[in-house]
């Protein structure tokens, strides 16, 4: 007989047991929850909030010129930082205004700087020892001073700025290279910081019972680069000087060594004081591009080397080949004419250099043919990156031959029409001084690692390109230029005969014409013409007083290239 | 019918030995969870504490020490409730209640009643501290017992049953309640309502008694603006991570660095000053970081063994009072064990009451393991078959639930004992 009663009691008693079982899986559900399902992203914020770590900063690397001196220092200096959660929102007015009497900021700006919910700010960086001093002594909660390391660079030939800036580029204020040589080999630079781990109760007392994790900052490494830090400041100067005599706008010096591709001075005027960084990037921040690789130019009569060595290396001519040069020649409709709108008549190739007579590169283009030509202008590189080790290397390609019209063919052999970089430029040229090879050009010539040990940057050929027939002849054929043509200019005493080079006065293209007027100078070169010690290239942009390369490029290479024979004690042979 | 009533038991020279008797005669089972909670709770206690006693009192093991002491205390008092038959409590019960009654007002005496992080429920005699809280369960508990009991063939009554439990339910949970203990108040009200439940109420009131309890948390919560803040907190701590949330946030983190596996004992970086009550409510926090979702389970599991067998000796028991002794207790410790880790996991707002053998807090466990002593002789006396399953045979009679030991059996059951 069952009743109400019968099951009752007990059957309470398990509906108790069943609530409290059902609790506990509940609260095993909310445990899974938390301890599984967001054990992850809740452990990011514990350690978020109380792992302590203290940053060992790394020593950066040292610039190094090919001699060892240094090209930079590193100098000591304070970052000031805040932990606006440490400084009670009524107390911030007040530290503002004596923090802004030492940091020389305006209280304002500092205050606007701590009404943040972030645990950390800068309130200023890179300030010298002894004002991170005064803050010390203020003693105030929440505020603290950061040693950081800032880079000093020399002072460079042209007052107002620091040698070779745009070639070592500068350390930005997150410690980062940007520009050249600190752009692009940041990482080995920069080396990896160390820390000190620990963790911190919340009064931001270290745990002392807890294991301190140290690992040690691993140095930068040190960079010993292939420049000549005398040269360099003669080509500085020696630029600084000859823009200024014709009022050019801008200019460039590329010095490397020809069978190595070694690079000797870098020049490019404008140019900056790196120590000033910050504030050529509130200015001009124009400046801090290196236009011997990020800008594109059209090359001119320089060009022509390229055009007859290919036409020379192809037996499409020699360097006694003659023809009836008649002032002009038309092309696809286009009437192209010489620089000097004269006709010369029976001239040999060797005087189409030495004149620098366009019709006279067209007819080797002619004579050798377009895709042949095209296939010269790729073996020497043009319209190829270099992969020089510097940032912020373009390049405009060549495209397929298919697209270029006869008349572009035409104008690019007297180098109008095609876009190089000062650098692809000089590598194209020094083919000849290196007996035919492209070589690859390089600014870092070894790299030291933070034990000290030295790992040597080998040189590198990029690929043969002329016969050595082919580059005797042109050689003897450059140096005609200087001894009988446009380049007189560039004669040394004591190495008549020895100096081979070409000008190259190009016209300016803007919106696809040439503007009458604007004109990019240049001189190119290498010197002792049998074993060139170094090929230099001159750039000279939009000149106000005199234009043609002979006149306005020609005589800084003679001064650069003076002061290389002296300090390199070269000897004509 | 003489012998019907229970206590002519208790007259029986019942041989009450020591530890390996209760380990033999007792529940094995109770006993091996109590001893593995209150093992754990005092490593945790010191894993926990270190950093507190270091900060406090230049010694790391200072709260150990003190929890150490209160944990060899109370196993005296378990096992000491333990050998002595819990029908002697009966004459205990009423002064037991007063004296309760009196600590409870005493808080509210200036000078005598210390007021700790808002809530007033603490009382100084120089320098003990003691919370009647705690003893007030047990007064409660054993209360009640012997007043449902007493009252069980009017338990249907609403006149005579439901509004006289009513009264009492008021008047205590009022008492502890102006002594903002809102965890107490609900341990209270789950002990004796799930008395009230097993007594034999009729259904029907019970559901009506809880929604009035229900209504009145709902009511407390409403008037009183910190508990109302707390709410708040808890339905969303990020909100104000710094201040109502704050401890939320870390108890959860704490959860959550542990994983499944834990940090490590005595690893936990949570216990140092950023969870605040890390060794005492919220210790739970740190087991969850240092032994992760296994410690936590393991801990989640010994509570529901300590239920499952708190409740099976309810059943088992030889009469009503040891019936609704070993419920109350059970429904006890279980409510405080839900509560508190309800709060830790932030499913429910936090109350403020310890985790039941594993919280540092002397008196709290002492008391605990009294209780425990007293569940013991509960099952020391229990049946294979108890009062409840014998009800069955006298359903016939006036008095349904009158219990009908076997007096014989049990007598001879024992005297085979060792």
């Amino acid at each position: 007989m069952r009743t109400v009663e019968d099951v009752e009691p007990r059957a309470r008693v398990l509906s108790l047991l069943a609530l409290a079982l059902m609790a506990y899986l509940v609260l095993l559900g909310r445990l899974g929850y938390w301890q599984a399902i967001r054990h992850r992203d809740l452990a990011a914020v514990a350690r978020a909030q109380h792992d302590d770590r203290l940053i060992l900063p790394a020593v950066r690397g040292r610039l190094l010129d090919r001699y060892g001196a240094p090209l930079v220092t590193n100098t000591p200096v304070f970052s000031i930082f805040a932990s606006p959660d440490l400084i009670p929102t009524a107390d911030r007015a007040e530290v503002a205004d004596r923090l802004g009497g030492v940091l020389g900021m305006a209280p304002a700006d500092l205050l606007a700087k701590l009404a943040t919910t972030r645990k950390f700010v800068y309130l200023k960086r890179r300030v010298p020892a002894s004002v991170a001093h005064q803050v010390e002594a203020l003693a105030q909660p929440g505020i603290g001073k950061i040693a950081e390391s800032q880079r000093s660079y020399l002072e460079g030939a042209v007052p107002g700025t620091s040698l070779a800036a745009n070639l070592l580029g500068f350390v930005n204020d997150s410690g980062q290279g940007a520009y050249g040589i600190e752009g692009y080999y940041d990482q080995q630079l920069a080396g990896t910081n160390g820390y000190e781990a620990t963790f911190r109760d919340i009064t931001g007392r270290p745990i002392v019972l807890s294991d301190r994790t140290r690992v040690e900052p691993i140095n930068g490494a040190s960079l010993q680069l292939t420049i000549d830090g005398a040269i360099q400041v003669a080509a500085e100067r020696a630029l600084a000087d000859g823009i200024k005599k014709v009022e050019a706008e801008s200019g460039s010096i590329l010095i490397m060594e020809p069978t190595t591709g070694r690079i000797v001075a870098w020049a490019d005027i404008p140019t900056y004081d790196a120590n000033l960084f910050s504030a050529v990037a509130d200015q001009n921040p124009r400046l801090f591009v290196d236009s011997n690789v990020s800008d594109l130019y059209e090359p001119g009569s320089v060009m022509k080397v390229v055009t007859l060595s290919g036409a020379l290396d192809r037996h499409a001519i020699t360097p006694t080949t003659t023809f009836n040069e008649t002032g002009s020649v038309v092309i696809g409709g286009y009437r192209i004419k010489n620089w000097d709108n004269k006709a010369h008549g029976v001239v040999t190739m060797t005087q189409v250099l030495e004149k620098s007579l366009n019709v006279g590169a067209i007819k080797a283009e002619q004579l050798e043919g377009g895709p042949a030509f095209f296939e010269s202008l790729s073996q020497f590189g043009v319209g190829q990156r270099t992969s020089i080790d510097l940032a912020g290397e373009v390049n405009a390609t060549l495209g397929a031959y298919a697209n270029w019209r006869p008349v572009e063919l035409a104008t690019a052999s007297f180098g109008q029409g095609v876009d190089v970089t000062p650098i692809q430029m000089l590598g194209a040229i020094n083919v000849i001084a290196s007996g035919g090879d492209l070589v690859w050009p390089h600014v870092v010539d070894q790299v030291i690692d933070a034990r000290g040990v030295a790992h040597p940057v080998a040189p590198r050929v990029i690929r043969h390109v002329l016969a050595p027939t082919t580059v005797n002849q042109m050689r003897q054929m450059m140096v005609g230029v200087v001894e009988h043509g446009s380049g007189y200019a560039a004669r040394i005493d004591g190495f008549r005969g020895k100096i081979a080079g070409k000008t190259g006065t190009a016209n300016i293209p803007e919106n696809g014409t040439y503007p009458s007027g604007e004109v990019i100078g240049s001189f190119v070169g290498f010197v002792p013409v049998d074993h060139p010690q170094f090929t230099m290239l001159v750039i000279v942009r939009k000149p106000k007083i005199l234009f043609e390369g002979a006149y306005v490029a020609a005589p800084i290479w003679k001064a650069v290239a003076s002061a290389l024979i002296t300090q390199w004690n070269i000897a004509p042979q | 019918m003489k012998r019907h009533r229970g206590l002519t038991l208790v007259s029986m020279p019942v041989p009450l030995p020591g530890w390996s008797t209760l380990w033999r005669r007792g529940d094995r089972g109770l006993l091996l969870a109590v001893g593995g909670l209150a093992a754990f709770g005092l490593v945790m206690v010191f894993s926990a504490s270190e950093s507190q006693g270091w900060l406090w009192h230049r010694n790391a093991a200072y709260y150990f020490e003190r929890q150490l002491v209160w944990l060899v205390l109370g196993a005296g008092l378990l096992w000491g409730c333990a050998q002595l038959d819990y029908h002697r409590l009966r004459p205990l019960v009423r002064p037991l209640a007063l004296g309760s009654l009196a600590l409870l007002l005493l808080v509210f005496v200036p000078h005598l009643g210390v007021t700790s992080n808002g809530a007033r429920r603490w009382l100084k005699f120089g320098p003990l501290e003691m919370q009647p809280a705690e003893l007030a369960k047990v007064a409660v508990l054993l209360y009640m017992a012997s007043w449902l009991e007493r009252r069980r063939d009017r338990l249907h009554s609403v006149e005579e049953g439901v509004l006289p439990f009513l009264a009492l339910l008021a008047l205590i949970t009022g008492l502890v309640m102006l002594e903002r203990d809102l965890g107490t108040t609900l341990i209270l009200a789950a002990i004796m309502l799930s008395q009230f439940l097993v007594a034999g109420s009729r259904k029907r009131h019970v559901l009506l008694l809880v929604a009035i309890v229900a209504l009145a948390i709902a009511a407390l919560i409403r008037m009183e603006p910190y508990r109302f803040h707390r709410i708040m907190a808890f339905l969303n701590p990020w909100a104000d991570p710094l201040n109502s949330g704050f401890q939320s946030i870390q108890s959860i983190l704490a959860l959550g660095s542990g994983g499944i596996f834990g940090v490590g004992l005595g690893q936990s970086i949570q216990k140092y000053q950023w969870l605040p009550f890390a060794h005492t409510d919220f210790i739970f926090a740190i087991v969850g970081e240092e032994t992760g979702l296994l410690g936590t389970t393991a801990v989640l599991v010994l509570f529901a063994v300590f239920t499952y067998r708190g409740y099976r000796i309810a059943l088992r028991a030889p009469d009503l009072f040891g019936s609704l002794l070993a419920c109350g207790i059970t429904t006890w410790i279980t409510a405080q064990a839900v509560i508190n880790i309800a709060a830790v996991t932030v499913t429910l707002p936090t109350t403020g009451i310890p985790l039941p053998f594993i919280s540092y807090g002397g008196s709290s466990l002492a008391i605990s393991l009294l209780a425990v002593g007293i569940l013991m002789n509960i099952a020391v006396q229990g049946e294979k078959v108890g009062w409840i399953r014998h009800a069955r045979v006298d359903l016939g009679r006036r008095y349904g639930w009158a219990p009908v030991p076997r007096d014989r059996d049990r007598a001879g059951a024992v005297a085979e004992g060792p």
